[in-house]
Order: structure tokens, then sequence, then C-alpha cells
């Protein structure tokens, strides 16, 4: 156990559940050491925030108390350790019974908030902080080294004997959501079941329209075109994937990106659409009072399937609260009371791998996103850094077909997803037809 | 409590942090990136890099059309030294004398 | 809050005493020392330019892991390493910039027999130059650094004033403090041409302006050779590309930068608490040249992990965070190529540092300035002279390049 992070919320008082159970809890795990109950289906983020238990670190600079946000495994925030090995998501990681949870980073019951606040009212420019004289420099540094990283150490090497594994699949789908299963069963309906890779856990996948070829729990993390791969890995095991497919689609979703208000980074303040996917994913029913904060058909739809209030940003003068959110103030000085404000912004396509793919990307007014045609079809060239040297060597062209659906594809509705699936499944098959795969080409897995 | 407005979490980058390097000359995505701190964080940006991106182009600090994102650099998501260790294989151990 | 990173629209001067090419730590560094030197009473200034094609520390020296140390193999290196880390001592405070400068000591590991005499070798010339290099057992080098699986290890050096800092902050420091002397640094423009003139330069521009200079410093390393090519100036220092990674950031645990001869795997402690590693990469299996590209591979990666975590077996369970590249300017004698150049005297080169560059620039800054602004030559710009090429080969004396 970390001795920092020990004592950390012993003074804590029973908190009052902000989530209903879908059935009496059987999972008990420890949380900084005291007994909290969970069900099944839960992760340690839903566990955690239906108990009131809403920080699970301190941030780095300002110390300021932060825990689960984006509530899809995107954020940095939720970082906990998890039976001895640091930094594991807590909106990723399923409970189990036992498991010893704690956070990260709060060097105790110690709250340097206000000392932090009094001191640097102005904020901190780590660039130009205690400079001078020199011997004061030196304390200053030896002290933000300590205050800075995150986990640590874990307590041991881990056991498992890592691996590896090829694949070479016709067609990988990158993502098990809403788009990535609909085309993964369009294109096994059509003769061509795809393999489909999922970081998250098979656990934490509800829904009967799994995939019959899913690799849960690996996150696809590169496309490397040089070497003419995409890599995946799981950590438990710990196993590498080396995947070369003739078709890849990106099903890879959107992050939810933070909307710049005063305190938005207090605990409790997260996600409304990573919070109505857990409550769906869990069976949990809120039993907290939730504002939205967001604009538009979308925040709107979110809002209504947390049974909230919502306000948009414009309105919102700044976040209340010091340990968690208590409420929202508005512009014009009323004040809404709340357990938990949930941020609909609009979605940043998670553009990442295509643009490693060497895919055009444009910025969408939201965020970033490849540019694709009406099927979805990416014209990926080969990547090449701006800053290579004149005459640098480019990657050969990709011995893949790119594609994105969904989200990534500048989908919003369930419609519009429902129909960029259908599009690229149509053209797929039609391109698989035009050019079968060689009969070498089955899993090497 | 004082009241901040965060862009990134992760480095703890807050709206006037962001305003600063702007006022002093600082336009590019990479150079505020590397002078802030802003998404070289756990999440590699995947919170923070949009935000940015819509306050420049409010700012009319850069043209929508001429805006782009800093490097993706892998990995995108996280991955241990020990499951990657297991693709070595084809590689010596010592390659250099 | 004082910035000065440069901007793409500060007004260049059509006339300047000196232009430098390239405003990385060489020629920001040179820049500030020659701002410093040239103003003196009763002297008329030297006007100064610094042209940078994109943003600052958009090169190399933003793109290396910021190790600095004296346990070099050639007296020559040692002393200049030496008098760098001096200067790295105060120089936050004469920068106005923190530089997050952590003496945590350099651990060279052996565990070959070859290795073993390397250090042997090490301790002996470091004693002799002054430099506080002690031998280790494998245990005592297991004291230092208590996750290390040391089984393999035959022996270790270890020096307690090398260490580690945050390399872009020595770039930003430069700038703002040249600027403040009257430095005018451009950023975001390209030289496109070089004219040779009666006396000096013409600098063509991307943007069309052109700026003469009496004299114009070549200080883009990896990409110094098409500015020397377009001169018929051939020197044989060439690009390398060399990945490098972070880690996950982590509470305090390791304090040197460690160093695996027999692997050139190499590893420290950010103070974000990242740990910061890369290592010398067999070339690629279908022997590509991949010396100008800057792409990541997965390759470094797995090679990188395998031997990390065979050597410190903890690390197995942390977890990577993000992959980048840089070039080296590599030279084939693993000596800088520092001078005038041949036939354009008033061309000169501060090129070829071998991967080494960011934490000899301090030292080179100003032994540089001081031969430019007064003068003076210090030693070793007669081995780093860019006319040794011409005579035929030489040897290379320098054995202890990592990475």
């Amino acid at each position: 156990m970390s001795p920092r992070g020990a004592a950390c919320y012993r003074r804590r008082v029973p908190k009052a559940p902000l989530l209903a159970p879908p059935g009496p809890p059987t999972i008990s795990f420890y949380w900084d050491g005291a007994p909290v109950a969970a069900c099944p289906g839960d992760t340690v983020a839903s566990a955690l925030i239906a108990a009131g238990e809403l920080a699970t670190s301190r941030s780095a600079k300002y110390r300021r108390l932060r825990g689960p946000a984006c509530l899809h495994g995107g954020c940095g925030t939720c970082l906990v350790r998890v039976d001895g090995r640091p930094n594991q998501r807590a909106c990723l990681t399923p409970v189990r019974e036992d498991m010893r949870v704690e956070p990260q980073n709060t060097y105790g019951g110690l709250d340097p908030t206000a000392l932090v606040d009094q001191v640097f009212r102005r904020g901190i420019d780590h660039h130009h902080l205690v400079v001078y004289p020199r011997i004061a420099n030196q304390m200053m540094q030896g002290v933000a080294r300590e205050l800075a990283g995150f986990g640590e150490l874990p307590d041991a090497p881990p056991e498992d004997v890592p691996g590896v594994v090829d694949h070479a699949p016709e067609v990988l789908v990158i993502g098990a959501g809403r788009s990535g299963r609909a085309l993964a069963t369009s294109l096994a309906a059509a003769g061509h079941p795809p393999l489909v890779v999922e970081r998250r856990p098979a656990a934490a996948l509800a829904g009967s329209d799994l995939p019959a070829r899913l690799l849960a729990g690996v996150g696809v993390f590169a496309c490397y075109p040089q070497e003419r791969l995409w890599a995946a890995a799981s950590e438990q095991p710990p196993v590498l994937h080396r995947l070369r497919p003739r078709h890849v689609v990106l099903a890879v979703g959107a992050h939810e990106p933070t909307i710049p208000l005063a305190n938005n980074d207090l605990p409790g303040v997260v996600s409304a659409r990573g919070l109505a996917d857990m409550l769906e994913q869990t069976g949990r029913k809120l039993s907290a009072r939730v504002v939205v904060i967001g604009e538009g058909a979308r925040a709107e739809l979110l809002a209504s399937t947390l049974a909230a209030e919502r306000v948009p940003p414009a309105r919102v003068r700044k976040l209340i609260g010091a340990r968690r959110v208590k409420g929202v103030q508005l512009e014009d000085g009323k004040i809404l009371r709340c357990d938990l404000v949930a941020l609909a912004p609009d979605p940043a396509p998670a553009f990442e791998l295509a643009a490693q793919a060497g895919a055009p990307i444009h910025f969408t007014g939201a965020g970033f996103a490849p540019v694709v045609d009406a099927d979805g079809r990416i014209a990926a060239g080969p990547a090449a850094h701006p800053l290579e040297a004149e005459g640098a060597q480019t990657a050969p062209p990709p011995p893949w077909t790119l594609w994105a659906v969904g989200e990534l594809a500048g989908a919003t509705t369930p419609a519009e997803i429902r129909g960029t699936v259908d599009r690229c499944a149509a053209a797929l098959v039609r391109a698989l037809a035009e050019s079968p795969a060689p009969k070498d080409s089955h899993d090497r897995a | 409590m004082t009241a901040r407005t965060f862009v990134c979490r992760c480095e703890d980058v807050t709206l006037t942090e962001i305003e600063r390097a702007i006022a002093a000359g600082l336009s590019d995505v990479e150079e505020i990136k590397r002078y802030t701190g802003l998404g070289t964080g756990p999440c590699q940006g995947k919170e923070c890099l949009s935000a940015l991106g819509r306050l420049l182009v409010a700012r009319n600090l850069i043209a929508p059309a001429a805006l782009r994102p800093f490097t993706a650099r892998p990995p995108v998501e996280p991955v241990t030294f020990g499951a990657l260790a297991a693709g070595a294989t084809d590689h010596p151990e010592d390659p250099s004398p | 809050m004082t910035v000065a990173m440069g901007r793409a629209d500060t007004p260049l001067p059509a006339d300047v005493d000196v232009a430098v090419i390239g405003g990385g730590i060489m020629g920001l560094g040179l820049a500030y020392h020659l701002a410093l030197l040239s103003g003196g009473k009763g002297k008329q200034p030297l006007s100064v330019a610094v042209i940078e094609r994109s943003y600052l520390v958009s090169g190399a020296s933003g793109r290396n892991g910021g190790g600095v140390r004296m346990q070099w193999g050639d007296a020559g290196n040692v002393r200049l390493m030496m008098d760098s880390i001096e200067l790295c001592k105060d120089l936050a405070q004469q920068l106005g910039i923190n530089l997050w400068f952590r003496q945590g000591g350099y651990l060279f590991l052996a565990r070959t027999e070859a290795g073993e005499r390397r250090l042997e070798r090490n301790v002996q010339l470091h004693g002799e130059v002054g430099a506080p290099t002690r031998l280790l057992t494998a245990a005592e080098a297991q004291a230092i650094v208590p996750q290390l699986d040391v089984a393999e290890v035959r022996l270790a050096t270890f020096n307690p004033e090398d260490g580690v800092v945050f390399p872009w902050a020595f770039v930003w420091g430069y700038a703002a403090k040249a600027v403040e002397r009257g430095v005018v640094l451009r950023t975001h423009t390209s030289v496109v041409r070089v004219e040779p003139l009666a006396q000096g330069f013409a600098l063509h521009l991307h943007t069309g302006e052109v700026v003469r200079a009496r004299r114009v410093v070549n200080a883009t390393g990896a990409w110094s050779g098409a500015l020397n090519h377009q001169l018929g100036i051939d020197l044989p220092n060439r690009p390398h590309r060399h990945e490098i990674l972070s880690s996950e950031p982590l509470k305090p645990f390791l304090d040197p930068l460690v160093v695996d001869l027999s692997s050139g795997l190499y590893f420290s402690q950010s103070t974000r608490g990242e740990l910061v590693t890369g290592i010398s990469l067999p070339d690629a299996p279908d022997g590509s040249d991949e010396s100008l590209t800057l792409h990541s591979s997965l390759r470094f990666l797995t090679h990188l992990s395998a031997t990390l975590t065979r050597l410190m077996p903890i690390t197995a369970a942390m977890k990577v965070l993000r992959q980048w590249v840089g070039p080296y300017d590599v030279s084939p004698d693993g000596d800088a190529i520092v001078g005038p150049s041949p036939g354009h005297p008033d061309f000169i080169q501060v090129c070829g540092f071998t991967g080494h560059g960011f934490m000899m620039a301090p030292a080179v800054g100003r032994l540089l300035a001081r031969w430019l602004a007064l003068g003076e030559a210090h030693p070793m710009l007669a081995r780093w002279s860019p006319g040794r090429f011409a005579a035929g080969g030489v040897a290379r004396r320098e054995d202890m390049i990592i990475g």
C-alpha cells in the first residue's frame, strides 16, 4: 500500500449514494483501506461515484482534488493504484472482490489547496517560479520534483510472461462501440466477419450484439505505416498484437473535450455522455441531482436521458464547491444545487490513429477529423513529418484501405451513425468482391 | 477556493496561462503545447487539444482551414514496457560492441 | 511573464554583422554570448540576427533526452563538459528561467570485458583531468538504483556532477536574453538561398526578404547539408534518426541517468516524473536507409522494452506515454564540425555534434562567441576544424557516444 495515499480519506464521513444499484451489491473492494460495496458490471469508477467518493487524486501544480471525469478511458484524472499497480484507469477497471484501490498523489489528509490559492492567486508560471536566488531555486526544484509525478512505483514486477500475437485479418475494425458493432454485423452478414479490437474489457461491454471475432481489453495504440502494421496491446496479461489487415475501419468514436468554465475540474464534474453510457452499462440509476451544461440537440438529448436540467455554457459564471462540486452559479447569480455536473460538449473525433496512418486532418469546428468521402473512405497518403529533411524517404503506399464510420466520420445522431455504417459496409463489400483475399490471408493468430 | 478555468487538467494548464502565452506572441498549437505543457500529460491531449483549437479560432488567431493538431504521437492508448518487450524476438539483445 | 520565443513578424534588418541560421540551442547560445560580449563600453555592438524556419525547440534541441555529463572517453571532451556543467550551475539565474538542472549523476554499466576496460580507462583519465568519476562494483551500482538487476553487470562508474535538464527552457532562456540584448530573432522563416557576395552573403528568405550578412553561421545541425551544398561546401556530417520515449509520470525513484554500455540503453527520470529513455537501434532488417525520416517505430519500442525490462524488471509494469524522433547530426570521427568552411571562411559551421550537442552547447556558445567577437581560439576549435576532412580520414578518438 502506498504510505502516502494511505491516510488520505480516513476522516471521511459516509456519503449519500449518488447512483442506486440495480440489485443488492455482492462485491466488496477496498478504497483507501475502507470497504466499498459494488455490483457485478461496475467499474471502479462507477462504484466510487455511486458511493459518493468523487476524488481520486490531486493535480500536479495547483494540488486540486480531481476524480473520474470522462468515464470513457480518455482523460487522465481517474488514475488509481490497483493491487500495487499504479496509474490504472478507474473507469476501465472492472471491480473484483477484495481488490485494493488507492488514491494517488494525495499526500495523506493534507489539503494544500488553500495555501496554493493564497500564494499563487494569479496562477503558477512554472518557468519563472523562484528562479532567484540559486539556493532558493534549488530548494524549489526539490519540492517540485516531490510534488510532480503521479503514482508510486509498482510493488513488484508483473509475474505474467509477455506474449506476442500476429494477425492478418481481411478486415480490421477498431472499436466495438455502436458503430463498430453495427458494421461488424453487416460485414458478417455479407460473409466477411471482421476482426474487431476493443480497448475496453469484455466485462465492460453491455449488449447481445458482440462481434464473433472480438479482441476485448486490447487497445490499438498506433499505426506504423513504415512498418506496414497496426499495433495493439493488453496490460494483463501483457500481450502485444501486431495487425496486418487488408482493410481497416476506424470506429473509434470521439473524445469528450473539456468546456472552459471556472472550476471545471471539481470532483463530480463528469462527461454527460460518459455518465449516460455508464448507467446503461452498469444498470445503475441516478439518485443524484445532475445539471447538464451544453448546447444543441445532442446536449438536449443527454439532459433528457439523465432527467437533468440543462444550461448553456454561456449562462454559467462558475461551478461551486470545494472538495466536490455542489452547484452551478449562473451569470444572473442564481445557483443550481447539484451533486454532479455533466458536461455535454460537441464531441471531438478521435482522429489520432487516422493521423498516424497518413490521413489528411482538418478542423471541424468542434475538433479534428480525417477527411472522408461519402462512403467513409480515407485517402491516406504517405505520412511525412513537416520537419523531415529534404530527400527523406517517404513510406510506400499503405497496404490497406482505410475507412471511418460513426463519430469519426462526422456523424452525431444514431440515425447519422447508422448511415455511415451502411454506406461504409456496402462500399467495403464491393471492394472485397473486387479484390478477393489471397488464400493464405487467414489469421495467423 | 480560487476559481480557476482549466483547459488541460492533466498538466494543470489554465485559460489564464494560455492567454498569457498568446499575449506573448505564440499562436502555433505546437508552440503553445511546448510552452504551457498542454497535452503532454496522461491523456496526451484527448481532453484539451480541441478546446485549444476552438479557442484559437474563436479569437481569430488562426483560420480554421489552417489549423492543424499537434503530432499524434504513439501510443494513443497506454501500453506497458512488459507487453512491448514480447515483440523484440527478432532482434539480438546486444546490438553494439 | 517575460517570453521572447521569437515571432514570425519580427522585422529583420537589411544588413547585419552576423546572421545565424537555425534557432536551436547552438545558434541561440552563440547569439546570447555574442550579445553579452560585443556590447562593452565604447564598442560598437555586433548586430546579430537569428533565423529559425519553424518554432523554437522544433528541431533536435527540442527532441533530446536532456542528459549532461562529463564522463567522456577523451580529455578534450571531458574538459569541455566540465566547463558546460559549471556554466549550468547558475545558468537558470543568468537566463531568468527554470532549467530544472538536477545533478543526480550518470551511472554507466559495463556488461562485457571491453566495456569494463573502457570504464577503467575513463576513471583514470577523468582523475587526471579532475573529474570526480569513481569505479563501482555491481553491488554499489545497485545501492544507487535498487531496482536494477545487476546479475550481468561487471563494473560501473558514477560521476555525481553529471545530471539532467529540461532542454526546452535553455532554448527559450537564451532566446529571451539574446533578444533583450538586441539580437533579432525571426521564427517560422526559411532561408531558401544563400548567395555569396564580395563581402559576406545575401540570405534569400521564403518570404521574399533578403538579409545581407558579413558573416553567416550555419547552426542547422542535421539540416545543414542542404545549405552547404548551395555553396559547394562538401562536409561529411550526415543526419541519423534517433528515437526516444517518455513513460507515464511516477513519483521520484531514480536519481542518476543510467547508461548500459553494451546496448546503448539510457534512461533517466525527469522532474515531472517521466522515465525518458532511448537506445542504439540496430539497422532495419531490410537495410533501408531511415536516416532522414522522423517517423516513430514499433521496432524501437519493442527493442528498448526488452532491454529495459531485463535490466530493470519493475519497468515491465510501467507504461509508455509517448514516443518521438529527433535527428542526430553525425560526424564520421565523432568530433563536431565548427569553424570557417573550406572555400568560404565567412560561412561558419556549428554542426556535427553527433547527438551530444545539447549538453556541450553552454560551453560551445561561449567559446565560439569569444572567437568571433574577440579572436580568442579555444583549443577545441583546431580539433573541430571543418578543413580537417580534406586531408583524408581522421581517426575516431571518442568512444563514449551513446544512443
